[in-house]
């Protein structure tokens, strides 16, 4: 199947809001510590999207600069060096892509983030 | 007939678009890193990068002395930009050439046009017409027509609908981009559509409909919340505390101002910090009537614009046929109604008001013919001749960065590159190319990583290609990949053996996490001495467990249990192995709550003695089926080999009932050594029997099944079975019986599925199950079932009835086999 042809499809959209909504409650779930058990869940239906390849990728604390065209970023504060990502809106997904050249992922969704200078804080 | 020019540009203040017309349809392009059809017009240079785009986008607001936008309201100045980073300046002109140049690479087809179609506003004088004309041929193009933008997007609405009868009327087009308002008066008079009269205001869009809901809804909401002394302030200052939020909160105001065009109200996330330190979060939810509330004033203002456009002309709104929408913000419902409620127009929503303007244009440049005639144009075309490039890196890494270099030889003279990385998430950015170039190369782990390097000309254009390939994380360090596929046991219910479901492929690169969930298939009753194994073998997965290499097993005890674990209860299974190659297996038993895991490492090699003479004793009863059934089948030579099987298998049941289970000596691996030797000279006899026997019933069960969709199945069955017949040159020539078994039971599946749907089908069914009346569980409800069964074959009641064969069958006892230990070896399936 044709990645650009995947992504641009408007049948996608409900499946890339359902993986930022799987994304959210992952996070929220971390946050809250003591629902282990609805972690597991979670889990589960992360393991369930990667079955179909689908790869949520959190791009918070990584670092950002110029070149990296897999997130769509606001940068926050007055410096634009040493950029660190602080606020994900939407997380990176990536398609698990299986043909004659082997496996290799195809981003479907960039990423929506705030990004910092380390040096602001 | 002559060639037409075909392509279009919408050259816009915030946004630009490319589209191309072929045979009567209009393709708009996506941007290749991103997919959308928009590309800002923005252009930032950084660390000698030329970044054009939204990635230039960001830098706008921090970094204004090198990044540019809205340069399109400068065109035809004498003015330019100071571009700090590269201590020069850059011309309105350059600054679009650069922005055109980057849409053509949106053409995914390769084609490189010479001639397009570009936008201008209504407003555009001759000046400003001809720089943008300059612009074009900057970037390459030889013929550059320019169009006015209320033209193209009146040309199509023209040429989406049909029998609109336009002549002799006129229409205002409105036109609320994202950072821009346009409105123009567009009459057509004997066939000539011209731009009457205009107005605008280069300040207006969506953008500011999105900071409003901040500011007016959400951010007095929050401060009802938490303790602020200056909640804005803090939000839009650079220096401010709260910076980052404001940039996530006018992300969230956009969606819910794109969810509110479609429905009544939505819910903004909001959380961040009061100056106490207290969290404040909180679901806000925004009602239309909210946001319309906001953003009333702005577009009475459009309103008022539009007013004027009519007074000036002497025109009543009669007068106009239409109002028709263009730019995102006109899908805002209030701006259509209001237009409509203030001026009495009709509104014209009939186009997409996104790319309106593009496609108008694809459509005139597919009707206006080529003419390559030499033009003047400022940019030189000098000849580089043959380019030789030098590339050296190296193609395996372990860090998260690889340095890429290319010595060039040739004239490098106006020439850039550009590095691209295949998966879309990273790119270089135009540079200039100068003998050496050199670049930190991202890398994402554990992956393969396809780079493309271009060689651009001045225009844009590519002249030389190398793809580069760099392994992260792949190969370099001995012992990183697995030398063997690790396996699962499970136990085959249907054939009344176990089977391996490959849990991590050979090759893979260490370490390695995966998850499965299994079925329980057999109940265990807590606190007795039953158990589940969760079993990992080593090797071949198509080939069958006793051939492999025993890597661990995980006992799920009854013992350990609060309460009994039922059939078909799920477990959750992690298996992970770390690099030096431990293996951990972790089970979660849902829903009675215990976990078990342990770790499994090849220095520490367990072997479970009962296990181990359990499997001796299933390969010895293995090998005597097999001899039996070659003899049977006159195979001498497999019967030869068997028969000289089955002299040591005896031995080592022997030997095996003598270990104790806690066998402190090296004894029971060199047992289990033995065993998987003979049962992978047991496997190696028998496979070409087993192929040929799945291979016959994959052929028979394709025919019969091909007939059965021919006659009566659905076009989702016969693109479910042309699927599978598509790939059975891969299954047919496996070795893998596993593969070949699932496509025979997909074949399967798919035969009962249209099966159901035959009466003649569900009625032989429904006698074959009446004629197992006896050994039904439960023989009340078995009987109520038959009546009923009957009732609906009398009824011809087809759906209902294959409901009472469904419930009949599940009465059903189990198929008790003579091979019940196998069956249950593992207890998981």
């Amino acid at each position: 199947m044709d990645v650009k042809q995947i992504s641009a499809s408007e049948q996608l959209k409900p499946l890339l809001s359902a993986l930022c909504q799987l994304y959210e409650l992952d996070r929220k779930v971390q946050k809250l510590g003591e629902l282990e058990s609805l972690a597991r869940h979670v889990e589960k239906m992360k393991a369930a999207f990667e079955e179909l390849g689908y790869r949520i990728e959190d791009p918070h604390g990584q670092s950002f600069n110029e070149t990296r065209v897999d997130l769509e970023a606001s940068i926050a504060g007055s410096s634009t060096e040493d950029l660190v990502v602080t606020e994900v809106i939407k997380p990176i997904i990536r398609l698990v892509v299986r043909d004659s050249k082997g496996e290799y992922t195809k981003i479907i969704q960039r990423g929506v983030v705030v990004v910092e200078s380390r040096n602001n804080n | 007939m002559s060639k037409t020019i075909n392509f279009g540009i919408d050259l816009g203040t915030t946004n630009s678009l490319i589209a191309k017309f072929n045979k009567g349809t209009v393709e708009v392009y996506k941007n290749p890193v991103g997919f959308k059809e928009t590309l800002p017009s923005v252009v930032a240079f950084r660390n000698d990068r030329i970044l054009v785009g939204e990635r230039g986008r960001a830098y706008l607001e921090k970094d204004p002395k090198s990044t540019v936008g809205q340069f399109k309201r400068k065109m035809g100045t004498t003015e330019s930009f100071k571009i700090k980073s590269l201590d020069q300046s850059k011309t309105p002109i350059e600054l679009s050439a650069l922005v055109l140049k980057e849409l053509k690479t949106f053409i995914h087809t390769g084609e490189i046009p010479e001639a397009v179609v570009i936008t201008i506003p209504a407003s555009f004088d001759m000046v400003q017409s001809n720089a943008t004309k300059e612009a074009g041929l900057q970037a390459g193009f030889k013929q550059v027509v320019l169009l006015q933008e209320p033209i193209a997007a009146s040309l199509a609405y023209a040429n989406k609908t049909t029998g609109n009868e336009l002549n002799n009327s006129q229409w205002i087009v409105y036109d609320l981009g994202g950072g821009t308002f346009d409105v123009a008066l567009v009459r057509i008079s004997e066939g000539e559509l011209k731009v009457i009269d205009h107005e605008g205001d280069n300040f207006l869009g969506g953008a500011d409909f999105d900071a409003l809901i901040v500011e007016r809804i959400v951010v007095p909401a929050i401060a009802k919340k938490g303790q602020f002394a200056d909640l804005l302030d803090q939000l839009k200052s650079r220096s401010g505390r709260l910076n980052s939020k404001w940039y996530a909160l006018l992300a969230a105001a956009e969606e819910a101002k794109m969810e509110l065009s479609t429905k009544s109200s939505t819910e903004i996330d909001v959380e961040l910090e009061d100056d106490d330190g207290e969290t404040i979060s909180m679901l806000l939810n925004v009602t239309r009537s909210d946001f319309e509330a906001v953003i009333k004033d702005a577009v009475d203002a459009t309103a008022e614009m539009l007013r004027t456009i009519l007074t000036r002309n002497s025109l009543q709104p009669s007068d106009l046929k239409f109002v028709l929408m263009v730019g995102g913000s006109t899908y805002i419902p209030l701006v259509r109604t209001r237009i409509n409620e203030l001026l009495g127009i009709p509104v014209n929503t009939d186009i997409d008001p996104t790319n309106a303007i593009v496609i108008g244009s694809a459509y005139y440049a597919g009707n206006k013919p080529l003419e390559l005639e030499p033009m003047k144009s400022n940019a030189e075309s000098p000849s580089h001749g043959l380019l030789k490039l030098k590339v050296s890196y190296n193609k395996a890494s372990q860090e998260v960065e690889e340095m890429f270099s290319v010595k060039v030889d040739g004239d490098v003279n106006g020439l850039a590159y550009r590095i691209l990385r295949e998966d879309g998430g990273y790119d270089s950015g135009l540079k200039q190319l100068t003998s050496r170039i050199s670049e930190d190369l991202p890398l994402l782990p554990d992956a393969y990583n396809s780079f493309t390097l271009k060689i651009l000309d001045q225009h844009n254009d590519p002249i030389a290609v190398e793809s580069i390939q760099i392994a992260q994380g792949k190969y370099s360090v001995a012992g990183q990949m697995l030398p063997e596929d690790l396996s699962l046991v499970k136990d085959d219910l249907q054939d009344g053996d176990t089977k391996l479901v490959q849990v991590f492929a050979r090759n893979t690169i260490l370490p390695a996490k995966k998850k499965a969930t299994v079925d329980v298939s057999k109940t265990l009753v807590h606190g007795t001495d039953d158990e589940i194994r969760i079993m990992v073998v080593e090797g071949s997965s198509s080939n069958h467990f006793s051939s492999n290499k025993f890597v661990g097993v995980l006992l799920v005890s009854a013992k350990n249990l609060k309460r009994d674990l039922l059939k078909g209860t799920e477990i959750d299974l992690t298996f992970e192995v770390s690099e030096s190659r431990d293996v951990t297996i972790h089970a979660y038993v849902n829903p009675s709550g215990p976990e078990f895991s342990d770790v499994f490492s090849p220095k520490d090699r367990r072997v479970d003695v009962k296990s181990l003479a359990e499997e001796i004793g299933m390969l010895e009863e293995k090998i005597e089926q097999e001899l039996a059934e070659a003899v049977n089948n006159e195979n001498y030579e497999v019967a030869n080999v068997l028969e000289k099987l089955s002299v040591p298998v005896q031995e080592l049941q022997g030997e095996a009932v003598l270990l104790t289970l806690d066998d402190v000596t090296d004894h029971k691996y060199k047992l289990e050594d033995r065993k998987r030797k003979i049962a992978q000279e047991l496997h190696q006899a028998t496979s070409t029997k087993r192929i040929d026997g799945l291979r016959s019933e994959y052929i028979e069960a394709r025919d019969e099944v091909s007939e059965l969709v021919k006659e009566s199945g659905n076009d989702i069955e016969k693109r479910q079975l042309q699927e599978i017949i598509n790939h059975e040159h891969v299954f047919l020539t496996t070795s893998s019986t596993q593969r070949l078994a699932d496509h025979v039971s997909k074949l399967r599946s798919l035969q009962f599925q249209i099966l159901t749907r035959s009466p003649d089908f569900l009625i032989g069914w429904f006698k074959n199950l009446t004629a197992k009346r006896e050994t039904f569980n439960d023989q009340i409800q078995a009987k109520n079932l038959i009546e009923a069964g009957k009732q609906h074959i009398d009824g011809e009641d087809f759906d209902r009835l294959l409901e009472v064969n469904r419930r009949l069958f599940s009465l059903l006892p189990e198929q008790e086999q003579e091979s019940k230990d196998m069956r249950h070896f593992t207890g998981i399936s």
